[in-house]
């Protein structure tokens, strides 16, 4: 207790230090505003031969050596300031992903501290990182980076605008959102970071305003020095939809038949026809928890043991893979092997069936026989 | 009387310093430093017509022009007249932008050494000897070539940028 009062001053400088995770690069942003900037000449002369004492001037002139004062100013406040992209690529995300980050860095190119109020939208159109918009993100919200590891932090990252960035000094700004169930594969969602300069001090709040007219002399005047000198700079970046594609395919051949056997078999009563449902993924994200519900075809019966050397019922191959089995129980699926069969439907799932990875050569083929009645 | 020999001691003195300062006589010349930017405003005719004005809204990047003015305020002609205006600091002085028709001009870089811009050096680190950049020159020295008449003024300008 008698030490109580230390280690909160300690927790609390902790916390102001992490409020924002500014950095601060080598002065490049030139002379601080309010800097008095200060020149005073000096005459020597003589008269008739000989020197006299040297005048200094004055802003209004000065004949009396000693008498002189210097010409100030004083120099203004440029607000200039850039808004860049982060990571130089987009952010993968997948249909009904919630909370996707796309990263921005602000940076106070003038010579004073400036606050910030940041807006992200989405763009409609348009190309960012080669990619057209042709979707959007909801539920668009901004944070600032508040210790500096450029991560996005939920409920650590709370600030939605910069209270107040030094000259010379940056911060990493993200744009957090949704991404809409709706959205398909290869659909882009352009957004934009937009950040005007405020008022130090006032979270974003107070928006900083030119100096109308003439200087005030011997006061700090504002000038917008950014590009097209509004004070607002933007950047965008992208969210990249990609999630499974399946393409699934159903061929039958038959296989078997009472009269003929294997040679040149027809589709006799008796004969045994083989259904191989294909399953490929021509998306970007792999396809899981897959399973495959086939109705069993009329005037069929689902033929038992016809693979594996008569042990299982179905097979499953993965590419040019050697394939699995599984044995598809009446009723539940008895041992678990994700193979079961009821009176109509024939039911392929996990642990026999879980994912199709990306790529033709990662196709999923699952077969098995039926006998036609 | 004594109280009032001590107050003609005290105004005295009080007096003295005062004297003091104003005992220092006017030299013969007036010298003036104004600080001016250029504006570009558009004229009566729609032609963009650049003025000089009091320097203001001067941020990092401005160019400040500094005129000194010189005016020989005696009835006799002032000789050896040398300017010697140092740039100020937060400021580079921009290449070739002296303007001053009637004076030598000659540059310094460390308020010692004048010279002109090409001959003016600069000794490295490394004991190496190398041209004097503009951005390195802290002192621009105008030195009259004739005598300041009386009632005559000159003037002289050059150019800055602000840090």
């Amino acid at each position: 207790m008698f030490h109580a009062g230390k280690p909160r001053r300690i927790v609390l400088a902790a916390l102001a230090a992490a409020s924002i995770g500014a950095w601060q690069t080598a002065g490049a942003v030139g002379t601080a505003a309010n800097t008095t900037v200060s020149n005073q000449s000096t005459v020597s002369y003589s008269v008739g031969g000989v020197a006299q004492t040297p005048i200094e001037s004055s802003p209004t002139g000065n004949s009396t050596p000693g008498g002189g004062a210097p010409t100030t100013f004083v120099v203004d406040n440029r607000i200039d300031l850039t808004v860049t992209e982060l990571s130089g690529g987009n952010t993968p995300v997948t249909p009904g992903q919630l909370n996707q980050v796309t990263a921005f860095t602000v940076t106070n190119t003038g010579n004073s501290p400036q606050g910030y109020q940041l807006t992200p939208t989405n763009l409609a159109g348009g190309a960012v990182f080669g990619n057209t918009d042709d979707t959007d993100v909801a539920n668009l919200r901004v944070f600032v980076d508040s210790n500096g590891n450029s991560t996005y932090d939920a409920g650590v990252d709370t600030a939605t605008a910069i209270d107040t960035l030094a000259a010379d000094a940056g911060v990493v700004v993200f744009i957090v959102a949704d991404v809409p169930a709706t959205a398909t594969n290869g659909q882009f969602a352009n957004v934009q970071l937009s950040a005007r300069a405020a008022v130090p001090g006032t979270n974003g709040a107070t928006l900083a305003t030119e100096t109308a007219g003439a200087d005030t002399p011997g006061a700090v005047d504002i000038v917008f020095g950014d590009a097209g000198r509004d004070a607002t700079e933007v950047a965008a970046d992208q969210y990249a939809v990609s999630s499974a594609a399946l393409t699934v395919t159903k061929t039958s051949a038959v296989v078997e038949d009472p009269f003929n056997g294997t040679t040149n078999p027809k589709a006799t009563p008796g004969a045994f026809v083989e259904y191989a449902v294909a399953i490929s993924n021509t998306g970007a994200s792999p396809a899981t928890g897959l399973q495959i519900n086939d109705p069993l075809p009329a005037n069929t019966t689902f033929r038992t043991g016809a693979y594996n050397g008569g042990a299982s019922d179905v097979s499953i191959t993965v590419g040019a893979g050697s394939p699995s089995f599984c044995v598809a129980e009446a009723g539940s699926d008895a041992n678990g092997d994700g193979c079961s069969r009821t009176a109509s439907d024939l039911v392929v799932g996990a642990p026999a069936l879980t994912t199709v990875a990306i790529g033709a050569g990662n196709a999923v083929t699952v077969r098995f026989q039926v006998t036609i009645n | 009387m004594k109280l009032i020999d001590k107050s003609i001691l005290a105004a005295v003195l009080v007096s003295l310093p005062v004297g003091s300062a104003l005992a220092q006589d006017k030299g013969c010349i007036e010298l003036k430093t104004t600080a001016q930017t250029e504006q570009t405003v558009k004229g009566p005719d729609g032609t963009l017509q650049t003025t000089l004005v009091p320097a203001g809204k001067v941020v990092p990047g401005s160019e400040v022009i500094w005129t000194v003015t010189a005016t020989n305020v005696c009835s006799k002609a002032a000789g050896d007249v040398s300017i010697d205006s140092p740039v100020p600091e937060h400021m580079v002085f921009i290449a070739d932008s002296a303007i001053a028709a009637a004076f030598t001009v000659s540059y310094s870089v460390d308020g010692k050494r004048y010279d002109s811009a090409g001959a003016l050096t600069v000794r490295d680190a490394d004991g190496t000897t190398r041209s004097a950049r503009a951005d390195e020159i802290r002192h621009v020295r105008y030195a009259m070539r004739a005598a300041l008449a009386p009632g005559e003024t000159v003037s002289a300008t050059y150019r800055t940028r602000v840090e």
